[in-house]
């Protein structure tokens, strides 16, 4: 078998992805980019289907730009794209016992394998899953998937929409359903009002500027003339209805994160919960590299050097699996990962390039810490959320009064992997994603040990389930 | 630290050592299980379950002497029939998802036939009741093999565990029997100390290590073996080979029976939760460290084994085209030199056990109730000779603790 040998092959085509494909374009390095979308953009600028594009203006001129540049950069020559494309598995250079990288893919055209010198990954993030009584209900999403809907379909997802939780992209999601004339029932911050409202300011201040905040603000301005209540130290701490979410329970929240007091019920049809997001690393994580425990930053990130490798030879990251940083920290070091891994290939790349684009990672990272910090939850609030019955593993079933069960009867057990094996929380089709980090939680809280310890469940191959006709021989 | 030794102090947490523990503290005597890192987490977790007792492909496909030495098994596989039919009931639990329905043997060609015949002949003599079938009889048996499919050996006792929960359940009943299980634990040192053995184990450095006295050591590290047996000064013949194995989403239960192939490399069963484990022997691929293979990070998968496992289930049973595969995974099991188990004290070192190779999974149960006699009665109900640790003497000849 003959094949490219690409001398760098990025997985995602989201900011920090396109900014990596645009550094590799201008060195004139071989080079392909795989995505699951059929267009490029990733979440933020994902793009509705051809003949839907009428009203992305609703979403701002931030947006648009955004479109305009992905749809430029998948213009460009010298790239190959693999659009509509998932990778299920990855061989690093040592595990594949030749010098490359392979990566397995699926599409619709069936497998397929891509071998490449150098891998970028620019995989994303995607909402946090938070249990709590009642988020398997149909209607119960991420405030992520809300925007996704009106994004992808310029539809949303119901007619009553509540939005609850802690971080900023709340205010966002509301302001584009009021340009979509349909601003949510209601927008829950589990944070004080004072502390939103000293979040909001800080764009201002010292460092410079954060886009997300400052739009975060306008928002909140338009939402607030608009008349969309907005409530601040409260939570839904249920959902409840017969085939779907019908109604919101909400609760203040005490000093010390705990629901208090009377609950309220918001009748709803919707309910988007954005209590922030998870790095979807699991390429990396099959790769080996290694990972850092930032709970507020994306869960389980890639550990990287100042060129954004990391610990495995030959592997770059840039953007949310690095750390949650939105995207223009994804562009900033989508270029680094992209200028160091091209001159880690021996090609020319322009030493004030790499400085400045080591400076604009750097600056952008300062802004990711300080959004963290003010995005998170009160302290215990999300724990205190689940009761014995709330289901955990939404794939098969599992509750936390069952994987405690587990715990309790199996003295000998420290890890997320051995509670898996024996209570199966992760072994479902969304391969531990919905689960994983609150399985290590529990883990972690019944047996004493560490998060680091408890550690996430494996990541196995194939990373998304592939059919398996796809393996038929042709004359099988 | 109490004086008196422990009775056994059994090394590695796995389906073997954790069963020894359990028969060993309830014949009374004081148990310490120590494992490196947590119990069930190597192959006893990974294998793919089969309770095949039908002699393997991988034993049939290299000519005739090879195929009569591994009937010599037949003796163990008995025991293993009886025993994992009532261990559910023993552990004191009510399912441990272990299923006896029966097990094809499929073939595809002329070919193929002739290799069940033979292996029918020997399993006959052995006590096993095999028998071939085709046609009608094996369409209404198995409606869901496929067209390539002609004939299969029919075995009504086979079936799978459920290698997820079996050691969990029996650590659960050893510790009711009182048996000490110390996970995180590995194991340092090794040797003869007055009449006893003195191990040493635990986090090497910060608090230093842990010594205990025991009667007895048993080696039950599995593909590790041949390192512990090297801390105690011994050389042991064991090789560990990197398999995988894959999982598809669950399917309304289609499949009772666990299905094999006597010319390709393939195990098939459908678990109580409706997913499919497809394995077979296909190799994946050791990690390295400084040249040597890597036996403590997880094998890569090779994605030429992922697909050919696959490709062979698709032409056994067509209708797993409608499903997905979920996962892959890797394990690491130990071979010995020549296949057959390595069972028994070692003459070398006397109160130094091993129990490894062979189908150890199948085998497990009895490999370890028949420890527990070696070491508690000091005899085995059973001819076990054959399986003796000291076959291999010759290569301990200069060797010792």
């Amino acid at each position: 078998m003959t094949e490219a040998i690409y001398q760098v092959a990025i997985v995602g085509a989201g900011p920090g992805g396109l900014a990596a494909a645009r550094e590799c374009a201008a060195a004139g390095a071989r080079a392909v980019v795989i995505d699951e979308q059929e267009a490029p953009g990733g979440q933020i600028f994902r793009q509705a289907p051809r003949g839907f594009s009428a009203g992305a203006e609703r979403f701002g001129a931030g947006y648009v730009e955004g479109v305009v540049a992905a749809n430029e950069t998948r213009a460009l020559t010298g790239i190959d794209w693999r659009p509509d494309t998932s990778v299920w598995g990855l061989l690093t250079p040592g595990q594949s016992g030749s010098d490359h990288f392979r990566l397995a893919t699926t599409s619709s055209t069936g497998l397929d394998e891509i071998v490449a010198e150098r891998l970028i990954l620019a995989t994303g993030c995607y909402d946090m899953p938070v249990p709590f009584p009642g988020w398997t209900l149909p209607g119960v999403m991420g405030a992520g998937a809300v925007q996704a809907f009106m994004k992808s379909q310029r539809v949303l997802p119901g007619e009553r929409v509540v939005l609850a939780g802690s971080h900023p992209l709340l205010l966002i999601v509301a302001d584009q359903m009021l340009a979509f004339g349909k601003p949510p029932v209601a927008v829950i911050f589990s944070q004080r009002k004072s502390r939103v409202f000293a979040m909001l300011r800080r764009p201002l201040t010292g460092l410079g500027f954060s886009r997300l905040l400052m739009q975060a603000a306008a928002a909140l301005g338009r939402l607030l003339r608009a008349g969309v209540p907005i409530r601040f130290g409260s939570a839904v701490v249920a959902a409840q209805g017969r085939d779907g979410v019908e109604t919101a329970r909400v609760s203040r929240i005490s000093g010390d994160g705990r629901p208090e007091g009377a609950e309220e019920r918001v009748g709803c049809d919707t309910v988007g919960i954005g209590y922030g997001f998870t790095a979807s690393a699991e390429l990396a994580r099959l790769a080996g590299a290694e990972m850092r425990w930032a709970p507020w930053q994306g869960g389980w990130v890639v550990a990287h050097d100042d060129g954004m490798r990391a610990s495995v030879p030959a592997l770059h990251v840039a953007g949310e699996i690095a750390g949650i940083g939105g995207a223009h920290t994804a562009v900033a070091e989508g270029r680094l990962a992209a200028l160091t891994a091209l001159g880690d290939l021996g090609l020319t790349v322009s030493a004030p390039d790499l400085r400045r684009a080591r400076r604009a990672s750097a600056q952008c990272r300062r802004f990711a810490a300080l959004l963290a910090e003010l995005s998170t939850p009160p302290e215990g609030l999300l724990r205190s959320l689940q009761g014995p019955d709330t289901i955990i593993c939404r794939c098969e079933g599992t509750t936390r009064g069952e994987i405690g069960a587990t715990l309790g009867g199996n003295p000998f057990l420290g890890t997320s992997d051995a509670v898996k094996l024996l209570a199966r929380p992760g072994m479902g089709a969304c391969q531990a994603r919905y689960c994983g980090r609150s399985l290590a939680e529990i883990t972690a809280e019944v047996t004493g040990r560490s998060l680091e310890e408890v550690g996430p469940p494996r990541v196995r191959t194939p990373v998304k389930p592939v059919p398996l006709s796809h393996f038929r021989l042709p004359d099988a | 630290m109490t004086d008196q030794p422990w009775d056994a102090a059994i090394i590695g947490g796995g389906l073997v050592g954790v069963a020894t523990a359990f028969y060993l503290s309830q014949r009374g005597a004081r148990v310490l299980v120590l494992d490196r890192q947590e119990l069930n987490r190597a192959a006893s977790g990974q294998n793919a379950g089969s309770l095949h007792f039908q002699i393997e492909q991988r034993l049939v496909s290299h000519g005739e002497a090879m195929t009569r030495q591994a009937a010599t098994i037949l003796p163990l596989i008995r025991d293993a029939i009886t025993r994992w039919g009532g261990i559910t009931e023993a552990l004191g639990e009510t399912d441990l998802d272990v299923v006896q329905h029966g097990g094809l043997m499929v073939a595809e060609n002329a070919e193929q036939i002739a290799l069940l015949e033979s292996k029918l002949a020997l399993e006959g003599e052995g006590g096993l009741p095999t028998r071939i079938i085709d046609g009608d009889e094996l369409r209404s048996m198995a409606p869901y093999l496929g067209p390539k499919v002609i004939a299969a050996t029919h075995c009504p006792v086979e079936g799978h565990g459920n290698p997820r929960l079996i050691t969990a359940a029996l650590a659960r009943a050893a510790l009711r029997a009182r048996a000490e299980i110390r996970t995180w634990s590995p194991v340092t040192g090794l040797r003869r100390d007055g009449g006893v053995w003195r191990i040493e184990s635990g986090p090497a450095g910060d608090g230093g290590a842990r010594i205990d006295r025991a009667r007895t050591v048993v080696n039950a590290a599995g593909a590790w073996s041949r390192e512990v047996a090297a801390l105690a000064g011994l050389h042991l013949p064991v090789f560990p080979v990197a398999l995988s194995m894959n999982a598809t989403d669950a399917a309304v239960p289609f499949i009772p029976l666990l299905i094999q192939h006597v010319g390709r490399r393939l195990s098939l069963k459908q678990m109580r939760e409706g997913n499919l484990l497809i394995g077979g022997g296909w190799s994946a691929r050791f990690e390295r460290a400084e040249g040597a293979f890597d036996t403590l990070r997880p094998p890569a998968p090779r994605l030429e084994s992922i697909r050919g496992n696959l490709a062979a289930a698709l032409t056994v049973v067509p209708a797993l085209a409608q499903r997905t595969l979920l996962r892959s995974w890797t394990g690491i099991v130990g071979v010995t030199a020549d296949q057959l188990p390595l069972l028994g004290e070692m003459p070398e070192a006397p109160g130094f056990f091993v129990a490894t190779g062979g189908s150890a999974f199948t085998l497990g149960l009895t490999y370890a109730a028949l420890l527990a006699e070696m070491i508690d009665a000091g005899r085995t109900s059973m001819d076990v000779s054959i399986y003796a640790p000291d076959r291999f003497g010759h290569i301990n000849m200069f060797m010792g603790a």
